[in-house]
């Protein structure tokens, strides 16, 4: 495995955050990392490649996994970042057990809501799990997502987080290579 | 390309922090988010804040368009132009519709913009109730509760005063039924391009240092009443050049006299228009 981040940091982070700023902007739609980063079956190939694109020293990162150990010795020996125990205070959150919830993230404030969590789930699959349809910004009329793996009451949890905005969590789900965001101004319609 | 600067200028750190607020910024459009503005090699109001933005998203392949007051050859549009040809010998054009990336000063090209597009605005005052109330501890209050009577008083009181509301440029206009935002300096002529815009809409401003976003498909609405409702302006001439009548114009003095001619302010607008005419 043995990285210390991307061989050509520049452009690769900055290839890789065109890519997110896209499927953020473009909220449902399934986006391909441009490089393949293997991690002997740490994370996925798209969880290594937000975290190298966007973890630092300045960051701090939430993790609930079995794997624990081996994500925090993989993000600490290749980004610095701190890995902290509070999940209410972390910048960035990685997550791979099935159950979670919304609330015991960082939510932000009314007056600054960007001090908010952003939560990196990686799931089994994300087209043949339950489909949900969301609309809102960056959204053209509605779209349509089926991710496996997400905790049975998130449609819920879902709509209490579009019922604070502008506080909430921004999601990033990922599987494989691939990924979509959901940013909070998603709204879950069935 | 110059050696001894990082690709972009900017170090990786810095654009590292950028990119989170940005990504931050368009999760909750309108918004304005604080970030660590860095001082850049050029004057503040000169567009630091949108070459910032730039600069943390710009990439080898990108094809980097400028314009200032709508024009390809002013000095702003052209010196940042040669700043980013030298920090990251990319290539630029004039042509709208061949760019992948448009950083704009007051004006939004007449051409559509498509969903592959990014258009970064240079921002002087990212704070659109900054003038009715100058403590920044208040104004993000009134954010936060959609406390905005105080712009509605003041496009009443204009109303009530002068008939109509008189901000033809920097209109307000509110993002997603939520923040009212403050669409930088471009003509009112331009707001409804805002609304529904394809492509990703970015705001920098360097010296009150805040970032905001506005989402593809995002529903932007100039702030209005129902008895008078946002009207944008409207020319009796056409262009001098082009003869377009359908954007917006630009008045220039020609003699002592004081005789008048109009011309498109989108100067790759008037061009391609009059080679379509020929």
């Amino acid at each position: 495995m043995e990285y210390i981040g991307y061989q050509d940091q520049t452009h690769s982070s900055q290839n890789m955050f065109r890519t997110i700023l896209k499927a953020t902007s473009f909220p449902g739609s399934i986006f391909t990392v441009p490089e393949n980063l293997e991690t002997d079956n740490v994370l996925y190939s798209s969880t290594a490649n937000i975290i190298f694109t966007l973890f630092d020293i300045d960051t701090k990162i939430f993790i609930d996994s079995e794997k624990i150990s081996k994500i925090q010795n993989f993000i600490t020996f290749n980004t610095n970042a701190n890995c902290i125990e509070k999940s209410n205070h972390c910048d960035f959150a990685i997550i791979q057990n099935k159950e979670f919830n919304i609330e015991n993230f960082n939510l932000g404030s009314d007056e600054y809501p960007d001090n908010s969590s952003t939560i990196i789930i990686e799931v089994e699959d994300l087209v043949n799990g339950e489909e949900l349809i969301i609309e809102g910004p960056g959204i053209q009329k509605t779209k349509s997502i089926s991710p496996t793996n997400l905790p049975k009451n998130f449609q819920s949890q879902w709509q209490n987080n579009n019922f604070i905005f502008p506080r909430g969590v921004d999601l990033i789900l990922t599987c494989k290579d691939n990924f979509f965001c959901l940013p909070r101004t998603s709204k879950v319609l069935k | 390309m110059k050696t001894g600067f990082n690709f972009a200028y900017l170090d990786e750190a810095t654009k590292r922090m950028i990119r989170r607020k940005i990504l931050k910024a368009v999760c909750i459009p309108g918004y304005q988010c604080p970030f660590g503005g860095r001082e850049m090699p050029l004057a503040y109001g000169w567009g630091t804040g949108g070459i910032q933005v730039t600069a943390s998203i710009i990439g080898k392949e990108d094809i980097l368009k400028v314009i200032d007051q709508g024009a390809d050859d002013t000095t702003n549009a052209v010196s940042i132009k040669n700043f980013f040809k030298r920090v990251c010998n990319i290539m630029t054009t004039d042509k709208t519709a061949e760019a992948s990336l448009i950083q704009t000063r007051h004006r939004i090209p007449e051409t559509t913009l498509n969903k592959d597009q990014i258009i970064v605005y240079q921002v002087p005052q990212p704070e659109p109730l900054r003038k009715l109330e100058p403590k920044e501890k208040e104004t993000r209050k009134l954010h936060a509760y959609k406390e905005y009577a105080l712009m509605h008083v003041k496009l009443y009181e204009e109303i009530s005063q002068f008939g109509s509301v008189i901000k033809t440029w920097a209109y307000p206009v509110e993002t997603n039924n939520r923040y009212i935002t403050d669409p930088t300096p471009i003509p009112k002529f331009d707001n409804p391009k805002m609304n529904n815009m394809e492509a990703l809409q970015l705001f920098g401003a360097g010296r009150e240092k805040r970032i905001y976003a506005i989402p593809p498909y995002t529903k932007v609405k100039s702030l209005d009443f129902e008895d008078h409702p946002f009207e944008i302006q409207t020319w009796d001439e056409c262009c001098s050049i082009c003869g377009s009548t359908k954007s917006y114009l630009d008045e220039i003095i020609i003699n002592n006299e004081g005789k008048k001619n109009f011309i498109c302010s989108d100067t790759d607008f008037c061009k391609s228009n009059l080679e379509k005419n020929k």
